[in-house]
């Protein structure tokens, strides 16, 4: 399907590369499809572009490459919704902020985006009993 | 709003199958119970209200032009450079 995406302008999005979002990301209405695009000059960042409009696109970041030994813990509520699978079929995305100083970019390490990569289902958890201080993290060290 | 009043172990029902419950009455705190379907989130609301702020400002991005995206791709070569263990 052709996505008239704000900030890449129309681009051709694969369908079965397609994430569902069936709650939505609060605050983010009317969006529940998205798709991850990524080119590699702008590694490790990677957009998720909502496949609805206004098909925003929103720069996200593995949570792993700012912190090496952060993981997301797969809950019973998760598998519920975003499906059951094996541990590989898991990822997690964290949402990046870009101030108007942009070496002050900080990711959402407290709300993780879930993603399984065979059902195809995604959402956004809370990491329970994490710091609040996780909400924004500095992308760029020292 | 609805507002009840209600006592220690006293609770309410949401629809069928969410249940809040008075837990214990502090001085100036209340600890409730909530019993709901796992696929129902259930979050602090100052939470809840900190991750929806925090999303609509990821969303705000559409404004990057491409001088700024320039900008932000240096700073991540310069940044991968930088991170680079050094021999």
């Amino acid at each position: 399907m052709n996505i008239p995406s704000v900030i890449f302008g129309d681009i051709e999005i694969d369908e079965q590369t397609i994430y569902s979002f069936e709650n939505g990301i609060p605050g983010l209405r009317g969006m529940k499809r998205y798709a991850i695009v990524e080119s590699e000059e702008m590694a490790p960042f990677r957009w998720l572009q909502s496949c609805d409009p206004p098909y925003l696109s929103l720069m996200i970041i593995d949570p792993m490459t700012i912190d090496a030994d952060y993981h997301v813990p797969v809950n019973r509520e998760h598998m519920e919704q975003v499906g059951k699978g094996e541990a590989e079929d898991y990822f997690a995305m964290a949402l990046v902020v870009v101030p108007e100083d942009p070496k002050q970019m900080t990711a959402n390490l407290l709300a993780p985006l879930l993603f399984n990569l065979k059902t195809r289902k995604a959402m956004q958890i809370v990491l329970e009993g994490a710091n609040d201080s996780l909400l924004r993290v500095n992308v760029l060290k020292g | 709003m609805l507002v009840f009043s209600r006592k220690k172990d006293e609770g309410i029902m949401i629809g069928s199958d969410i249940e809040i419950k008075v837990v214990s009455v502090g001085r100036d705190s209340v600890k409730l119970g909530i019993s709901a379907p796992r696929q129902v989130p259930i979050h602090r609301k100052e939470i809840f209200l900190a991750i929806e702020a925090e999303n609509k400002a990821a969303a705000q991005q559409q404004a990057i032009d491409a001088a700024q995206l320039d900008f932000l791709k240096n700073l991540i070569k310069t940044h991968k450079r930088s991170a680079k263990p050094k021999e």
